[in-house]
Formats: C-alpha cells, sequence, structure tokens
C-alpha cells in the first residue's frame, strides 16, 4: 500500500521528528513561539479587564515577550530548531516591550 | 509628562535591554548554543554601557557646576542658593559607599552587574539636583 508522505525516520529518538518538522516547515517554530505569545498576552490582559476594568497592555506584553524568550532560548542548543533571525527578533520585541512599560509608568509605580 | 519620569523611563529601558542582552549572550557562551544573536547585537551592549557611563560623567560634571553657580537674588530666593544646596552633597558620598557594598558583597563586585548601581545613583543625582533647583529657583521637574 503506498503511503501519501513518507513516515519519519524515528531509530535516532524523537528529536530528529521535530527537527525534520521544523526543516520542511520553515515557519513551524516561529509560529509556535506566537503561539506562546498570544496565549500569554491575551489571556492575561482579557482577564485582568474582565476582573478589574482595565488592561495593563505594557505589562502584559513584556511578560508574554518574556516567556516567549525563555521557551525559545533552549530551543538555539539544538541544530535546525531556531534560526538567528527568529531569535534576534524575539529579543528585540522584548527590549521594545520593555521600552513601552517603562515609559508608560506613573511616578509612583513600577 | 515630567522630565524626571522621562529621563528614569528612558534609563531604566536601556538598562533592561542591557540585562536581556547580557542573559542572552552569557546563556550562548556558558551552553556552547548553535544559534546565537546575530552581529547586530555584538557591539549594542558595550555601546549601551559606554552611553551609562557618559551619562554619569556629564551628571557628575554638571553637579560640580551646580553648587558653584549663582543667580540674581530676589525677594524670592537667594542669589547662591547655600541654603538649599547644604545636604545633598553630604549624604551623597554615604549613599555612594552603601552602592559599593551592595555591589562587592551581594553583587561579588562584577563590573557588569555594576552598571545597574552606577545608574541608579547617577539618576538620583540628577533628581536630587532637580529638586534642588525647584526650591531655590521655582520650577517644576517632575
Amino acid at each position: 500500500m503506498a503511503y501519501t508522505y513518507q513516515a519519519v525516520n524515528l531509530t535516532s529518538g524523537i528529536d530528529d521528528a521535530l527537527i525534520s518538522t521544523a526543516s520542511s516547515v520553515s515557519i513551524f517554530t516561529p509560529m509556535f513561539l506566537l503561539f506562546v505569545f498570544c496565549i500569554v498576552f491575551l489571556s492575561g490582559s482579557l482577564k485582568q479587564k474582565r476582573r478589574t476594568g482595565y488592561a495593563d497592555i505594557p505589562m502584559w506584553a513584556t511578560i508574554s515577550s518574556l516567556v516567549t524568550l525563555v521557551i525559545a532560548l533552549p530551543m538555539t542548543l539544538t541544530k535546525g530548531l531556531i534560526d538567528s533571525v527568529t531569535l534576534g527578533i524575539i529579543v528585540t520585541i522584548t527590549i521594545a516591550s520593555g521600552f513601552w512599560l517603562f515609559n508608560d509608568r506613573n511616578r509612583n509605580e513600577v | 509628562m515630567g522630565e524626571i519620569k522621562f529621563v528614569a523611563g528612558i534609563v531604566m529601558a536601556i538598562l533592561f535591554s542591557i540585562a536581556i542582552v547580557g542573559y542572552v549572550m552569557n546563556y550562548s557562551n556558558d551552553n556552547n548554543s548553535i544559534v546565537t544573536l546575530d552581529s547586530n547585537f555584538d557591539s549594542y551592549k558595550t555601546n549601551q554601557e559606554g552611553d551609562i557611563g557618559s551619562l554619569k560623567e556629564s551628571v557628575n560634571g554638571s553637579s560640580t557646576t551646580f553648587y558653584t553657580n549663582k543667580i540674581s537674588g530676589s525677594s524670592d530666593t537667594t542669589e547662591t542658593g547655600a541654603e538649599f544646596k547644604v545636604g545633598l552633597g553630604d549624604i551623597l558620598s554615604s549613599t555612594g559607599r552603601i552602592f559599593s557594598l551592595i555591589n562587592k558583597n551581594i553583587l561579588g563586585g562584577d563590573t557588569n552587574l555594576g552598571i545597574f548601581l552606577t545608574a541608579l545613583s547617577t539618576l538620583m543625582l540628577m533628581i536630587g539636583l532637580r529638586y534642588i533647583w525647584k526650591t531655590w529657583k521655582g520650577g517644576n521637574p517632575d
């Protein structure tokens, strides 16, 4: 029976399945990291808006970009999972969110 | 938005970016990672630390001239403002000693971490000078 796709070679472990997925679909890792970012950002800000009536968007942008950065960093240890352009974009978005956060605060806030 | 809030916000953002880039670079070096930050970030951290250092130098320089400056006296204020300048200069060296103690015993005397205490003490001096000016002459730096 002919298969319509080529089965993944799992003899050296499940890492290879992830790396071969990332190399055949180049948007896979950025898509996953964007998912992590959006989950933290949207769920946190919407929940805060529902509870307190006010959503602190710069703070949620900073928190979600820090979470994305911490998840992306161990991905740099394996060849083929993430590329340096994506890592550079994540670091830049983190710095930009921090810039927004610190300029949005009142004198008495952090 | 007041001047102090504006400058403090930007200094905090610079320190945050130094911390993030330093963390990622040291993580890559410690773990021999395959993927590192590209060449745009190589000189970024060094340049930002250099800017904080030159901020410190210019605030220190302006504080020295501030203490010797005079304005024309009037019924509202005095000419040299010495009555208002007293206090801050004396406690500054004590505050500096607190920071160097924190740096040596908690941060391990590391020059990379010392940048944060340098920026904090520079900001405190700048804000203190602004408030002395506010009392002496009027004007609102907030």
